[in-house]
């Protein structure tokens, strides 16, 4: 027995001391993820959105995309991208060990991912704190973007930004029907993601000229909202936005139609998204505005998202999945900078990145592009798109110039 | 003096003389960093060794004072200015108190019960702190960034001055216990471990010395959650009241050998490095085999050396013991 546990100390001992030699001219950047552990599914699922990228920017492809028909990184003698994967197990102390730990001994230039806002938060420290970049385009917690870090940078848009863009989906939409909607009701969760969703609709009802008429929320996971949803219809509301995950998601569907609640516009955040959402409430989900920042319906107006999806297909076996489409745009924000600043040195590549102008069009997401407040580093070009279910598919139809099919309006009566 | 009391002293010293000298090979941040894990559940270990090795009540809620001790130190400091140092004081003051409360209905539950109460516990808390606005809810508290230096208790260039500081706490933890192991309040504890009833009967007043024994198991765990909150500069109740906690300074303490000083001192230094360094080589590969040889450690352990490491390095100097014996009998028979 003695022996076996020998063994395996020495296995473990001697394994690292085979390590590869590096080649030259490549640029090594890391990339930390919830490989293993609860999260480890879609930590697998944004670690190809990566390796996608770095591929297209290392190889030569024909496609629409920056770096796409050209070996590597231009400036730098065609220079290759090698990402090398830290593994964060879903715990902040590990992301923070990890991101270290890549920086220092594998020497990246810079480091992108995380996926979950508590991860970041010491992620993204162990890299200002040891003079890095971090690029992060998967985690949505306005938080992470309040702390006034120098070295960190964010490409998705923030949930404020998503809940305003709900109310400018709803503005547009009185536009063009030539109505007038006046009455707001909101509908979250009370964890971290929820409270944030009410306090930016809040704000932004107020700087749009919408009245919240019911501001409701409850606990995360609940087992009955019959209450809550009583209120919600005393309101009387014309829009209702509900920030949940799954689980509430289902459960306030079903008692909204037993109890015959009746807005003019839905709009789910979330858990709505989630495909068992769609499997459990089926047809009573239908019409309902979904918010995302990817969608594969954009190729109709964006071709590049159909073939990247086919690339994607082939390598992996399945359709792009949004979280791999998020994970997607950090990398090509990174090649980009060290591209202009022609060095790998990480504070050339800070100043690069605040200088960052990347246009819409060479993104597979919805932004409008990639600009960097000079303060926050939120890309100000951020925005998100709204899905709308329509037999039993989410199309996109907000923002319209991005829309595949028009959007369904008013929300009908329940069935 | 006698002469095992001088041998463990001299142990004592040796071990801290090796953590000193340590960060001398240890040149890397990745390298460092363990030392730092392997110090803080050390200490952790050491400190769950009180209550469950010495005193028998099995706790598998440590996370609940080690969250509570981050918090206590960082709402202070976020909120008041207060230095992470006196935070560190009244984290481990504040978290005594609170287990000695709830050690007053808790001391009364034996054996699987107790555990299964800690457990309780430590999800109870997290869901109050997940909750209450005032200390950040589910979003935590950030600690902003200072200049490194002991003042401020960051430490940005290096990560020695973490593993010292914890060093030093698991220095005076191992006094502690070795004074206590000598006191009489330490053959108080192992009594009530072995037969609560009867140490009873003999006179040991069992509540109060439980309350003890949980007080100061969980100032001690308080401190730790300082330490770590300082360490990452961010506190969170998913993250400091995580159960996963709780079950590693457990095993920490199972592993290396429960109820003796040394015992949770080894099962981390050589649970730490395999966690984390079967991490850093194989856990980018996402398929989970890091986490499968850490597993078929402690599962090896359990089977073949349920007396942790301490348990088996006493069998093997036994075994040369009595070889040497038998030799030196042979001998006289030749002669």
């Amino acid at each position: 027995m003695r022996k076996i546990i020998l063994a395996l100390v020495l296995v473990c001992v001697l394994a690292p001391m085979v390590s590869t030699a590096a080649a030259d001219n490549v640029i090594k950047i890391g990339a930390v993820y919830p490989l293993t552990g609860a999260t480890a599914t879609t930590g697998a699922d944004c670690r190809t959105g990566v390796e996608l990228a770095v591929d297209i920017i290392n190889g030569v492809y024909d496609l629409d995309l920056p770096f796409a028909r050209t070996a590597g990184i231009p400036s730098l003698g065609g220079a290759k991208i090698e990402v090398v994967f830290g593994d964060t197990r879903g715990d902040p102390t590990q992301g923070m060990a990890e991101t270290e730990r890549i920086i220092t001994e594998d020497k990246v230039v810079a480091v992108v991912g995380g996926y979950q806002s508590g991860v970041v938060k010491t992620a993204s420290m162990a890299a200002e704190r040891l003079k890095v970049p971090y690029v992060l385009s998967d985690a949505t917690s306005p938080a992470l973007t309040e702390r006034g870090f120098e070295w960190f940078f964010r490409v998705i848009p923030h949930d404020g930004i998503q809940a305003k863009n709900a109310l400018e989906m709803v503005k547009d939409i009185e536009a063009k029907e030539k109505v007038d909607i006046k009455r707001v009701a909101v509908l979250w969760e009370n964890t971290e993601w929820g409270a944030n969703v009410a306090l930016e609709i809040r704000k932004w009802a107020k700087e749009y000229g919408f009245n919240i008429v019911a501001d409701i929320p409850y606990t995360y996971r609940a087992t009955d909202v019959t209450s809550e949803v009583l209120k919600l219809k005393a309101a009387n509301p014309e829009v209702i936005i509900h920030a949940a995950y799954v689980s509430d998601a289902i459960l306030f569907t079903q008692t909204m139609k037993a109890l015959k609640v009746q807005p003019k516009i839905m709009i789910g955040m979330a858990g709505h998204l989630d495909p068992s959402y769609l499997e459990t409430v089926g047809k009573d989900g239908e019409y309902f505005f979904v918010r995302a920042v990817y969608g594969l319906d954009m190729a109709s107006r964006k071709p590049v998202v159909a073939k990247i999806n086919e690339i994607y297909k082939k390598k992996y076996g399945r359709d792009m999945s949004p979280n791999a489409a998020r994970s997607f745009t950090a990398p090509f924000v990174v090649a980009d900078a060290i591209n202009r600043a022609k060095s790998t040195n990480p504070d050339d590549i800070r100043k690069a990145l605040l200088e960052t102008d990347m246009p819409g069009s060479s993104l597979i997401s919805p932004y409008d592009g990639v600009r960097f407040d000079p303060v926050t580093h939120d890309n100000v070009l951020g925005k998100s798109l709204y899905l709308q279910v329509q037999n039993g598919q989410f199309r996109v139809v907000w923002p319209f110039d991005l829309a595949a099919v028009p959007y369904v309006y008013p929300f009908p009566a329940w069935k | 003096m006698q002469r095992d009391d001088i041998r463990n002293l001299a142990m004592l010293v040796a071990f801290a003389i090796i953590g000193l000298l340590f960060p001398i090979v240890a040149t890397t941040r990745f390298s460092q960093h363990i030392l730092v894990m392997v110090v803080l559940y050390a200490v952790l270990g050491e400190a769950w060794n009180i209550m469950a090795g010495y005193a028998g009540m099995v706790s598998i809620g440590q996370a609940a004072f080690f969250g509570l001790g981050a918090y206590v130190s960082s709402v202070l400091s976020v909120k008041y200015g207060v230095s992470p140092w006196l935070g560190m004081l009244c984290a481990g003051l504040a978290t005594a108190a609170f287990a000695t409360v709830i050690g007053l209905p808790f001391s009364r539950l034996r054996g699987r019960y107790f555990a299964i109460g800690t457990i309780a516990l430590g999800q109870m808390i997290k869901v109050v702190f997940e909750n209450w606005q005032w200390v950040g809810a589910a979003t935590g508290l950030m600690i902003p960034l200072a200049n490194q230096g002991f003042a401020s208790f960051q430490f940005h260039a290096s990560k020695l001055p973490y593993y010292y500081t914890g060093l030093a706490l698991l220095l005076l933890t191992l006094a502690f216990m070795y004074i206590m192991e000598r006191s009489k309040m330490g053959y108080y504890f192992k009594a009530i471990r072995e037969n609560e009833d009867v140490a009873s009967g003999l006179g040991v007043n069992r509540t109060a010395y439980k309350l003890i024994a949980i007080a100061v198991s969980a100032g001690i765990t308080g401190m730790c959650g300082t330490f770590l909150a300082q360490y990452s500069l961010y506190v969170e109740p998913e993250y400091m009241f995580n159960h996963s906690i709780s079950v590693t300074i457990a095993l920490v303490a199972v592993f290396g050998g429960s109820g003796n000083i040394i015992g949770p001192v080894l099962g981390s230094a050589i649970l730490m490095p395999i966690s984390e360094l079967t991490r850093a080589w194989l856990g980018s590969s996402g398929t989970g085999i890091d986490l499968m040889i850490y597993g078929a450690f402690i599962v090896l352990m359990c089977v073949y050396e349920p007396e942790g490491l301490v348990g088996m390095a006493r069998r093997i100097g036994a075994s040369i013991k009595a070889q040497r014996e038998r030799r030196g009998a042979a001998r006289c028979q030749n002669s």
